[in-house]
Formats: structure tokens, sequence, C-alpha cells
């Protein structure tokens, strides 16, 4: 074995040989204090998912609509605009005329 | 309620916990406190051994108490883990996060040394094999492994404190970390050679008068 790793071990073995130092007792009202910071974090990661599916919604429901105009818009064309038929077949008879 | 036996360390625990955390699950307040009873010894000991520099045992162990509260649905003793040592794993983890947030490491010089410790360095960084330091001076071998384990990274810190300082087998470091043995044992590889180049940095600044 390595020297230094002998040595290393022989100040981690005399290391665990210390007296353990006693931990202090619970504090007042420590549970209550970690209870609530739980109940807070808890709530506070609620809010944010609901902030950030809401906004998802409304952008989700923003692209929808725009999809669902431009659809409808490419499907009935005609509407604003009258038919060119008449214009044409009126056009062609002005032009084979003599 | 029934006082709940104080949980000193996760692999020794055989109080059973299952229906204090049955109950603190449904928001019993006094089944939430006698876990806190119960398992604070532990996690105390899990935050002074493991704990960055500036930060607290208490703000530590508070802040492990809190996920524990926060997470409480997710623990399934079905899954085999006592409730001590999912609490443990919790608490290392914690500490773990707290070691990587810091942003400077401490440092050490020679001149910060109080004599035992100095003595033991000293032992630590002999060319050959010095004796070591007399017998009763264990707290200042620990004080001054310590304060060696607190100049590697994080990683590194915790592998080999719960190597070295708390005996745990691969096994158990690996279940407490959520690593794999392979890399326990790679991190204690490489967190040995790292210490090996502090000890040597620190041998270097070290005063002329000591060497006689």
């Amino acid at each position: 074995m390595n020297s230094m790793d002998e040595r290393w071990n022989h100040c981690a073995r005399a290391a665990r040989g210390a007296e353990k130092e006693a931990p202090p007792p619970v504090p007042h009202g420590f549970a209550q204090r970690a209870l609530r910071s739980a109940h807070a974090a808890a709530e506070n990661a609620a809010l944010d998912l609901w902030a950030a599916l809401s906004r998802r919604a409304l952008a989700c429901a923003a692209a929808a609509f725009m999809l669902a105009a431009s659809l409808l818009w490419w499907q009935e064309p005609g509407d604003g605009i009258a038919p060119p038929a008449l214009a044409d077949e009126a056009i062609e008879q002005a032009l084979w005329q003599p | 309620m029934r006082e709940v036996e104080p949980v000193e360390c996760a692999p020794a625990e055989e109080t059973n916990l299952a229906p204090w955390v049955e109950r603190a699950r449904h928001g019993d307040e006094a089944a939430a406190t006698a876990l806190v009873d119960a398992l604070y010894p532990m996690v105390w000991r899990i935050a002074r051994a493991r704990r960055p520099v500036r930060v607290s045992e208490e703000d530590l162990a508070q802040d492990v108490f809190r996920k524990v509260f926060e997470r409480l649905e997710q623990y399934s003793p079905r899954g085999g883990v006592p409730f001590a040592h999912w609490v443990a794993r919790i608490a290392t983890r914690t500490c773990l996060d707290a070691l990587r947030s810091e942003r400077r490491r401490p440092e050490l010089r020679w001149a910060d040394l109080p004599d035992g410790q100095a003595e033991w360095f000293q032992h630590l960084s002999a060319a050959t094999m010095e004796p070591a330091p007399s017998s009763g001076s264990g707290k200042a071998a620990l004080e001054m492994v310590q304060r060696l384990l607190s100049m590697l990274p994080a990683k590194d810190r915790v592998v080999l404190q719960l190597l070295d300082l708390e005996e745990k087998s691969v096994k158990e470091i690996s279940a407490l970390l959520g690593w794999s043995a392979s890399l326990v044992k790679v991190r204690a590889f490489r967190a040995r050679l790292r210490l090996r180049q502090i000890v040597k940095t620190l041998k270097l600044e070290r005063p002329d008068e000591l060497d006689g």
C-alpha cells in the first residue's frame, strides 16, 4: 500500500476514535416551521405550474384560433369578391364580335 | 401519542416509523412532529459532518425536513427502504447540493493549524512513517481531516467522508448518493489523488523550523 494512503488511513482511524458530539435537542417550533415551509413550497409549485399552464393554454388557444380562421378564409374565398365567370364571358363575346 | 425512539444513524435503525409516516401524510401535525423528534439527531449528524462552512446544521436540517414533508407522498415502504434510510438519502443529497453551491472552498495554511492539528498534518505529510501523535488526540485528528476534506470538491469530500470517516461500504454509498458502485470507486480514487496533491502543496508551504 502507498505510504501516504497508509498515513491517511491512520489519521482517519484516529479521527473516527474522536468523541462524537451529541446532537442538540430539537429547536422549539422546528417541526412546525418545516411543515409550513413544505406547504408553502408545494403551494408555490402549484401556482407556478398553473401560471405556466395558463400561459401555454393561452398561446395554444390563440394559435388554434388563427389556424381555424385561416382555414375558414381559405375554404370560402368567394364571399366578398364577385365571381369572374360573367365578366370573362362578356369579354369573350366582345372580342369575338366582328 | 407514544414517544418515538430517536434514530441516531440510518443503518442501525430498527424503529418502525411507518404508522407516523402514514398519519403525517394525512396532515397529522403531531405525527409529523414525532417524526422530526425521532429523526433530528440523525439528520443533525449528517449535516454536521458534511455542511459547508457558512451554513449551520440547523438551517440544513430545516431544509432536509422541508424536502421530506414535501415529498412524503413519494415514499413507499413497499420499496423495501426504511423511512430513516430514505430521509438519510435526502439529507446527504441536500448537503451535497449545499456544498456544490458554495462559492469558494475554504483555504488552509500552515499558520492556521493549531498545534494538535499541525502535529497530525506533519504525520500525514511525512516522507517516512513517523510515529503518530500521542493518543487521545482524536479530536485534533478529526479537525485536521475535516479541514483537508473541506478543500476538496463537494463530491470528493462527501465520498471520502462516507468511506473513510464513517466506514460505509461502497454499496451503502451508492444507495445514499444514487451513484453506481464503479462511480463511487472512481470518485474515491480521484478524491485521494486530489487530497495527495493538496497535502503536497501544503507541505511545501511548511516553515523550515518544523522540519527539524
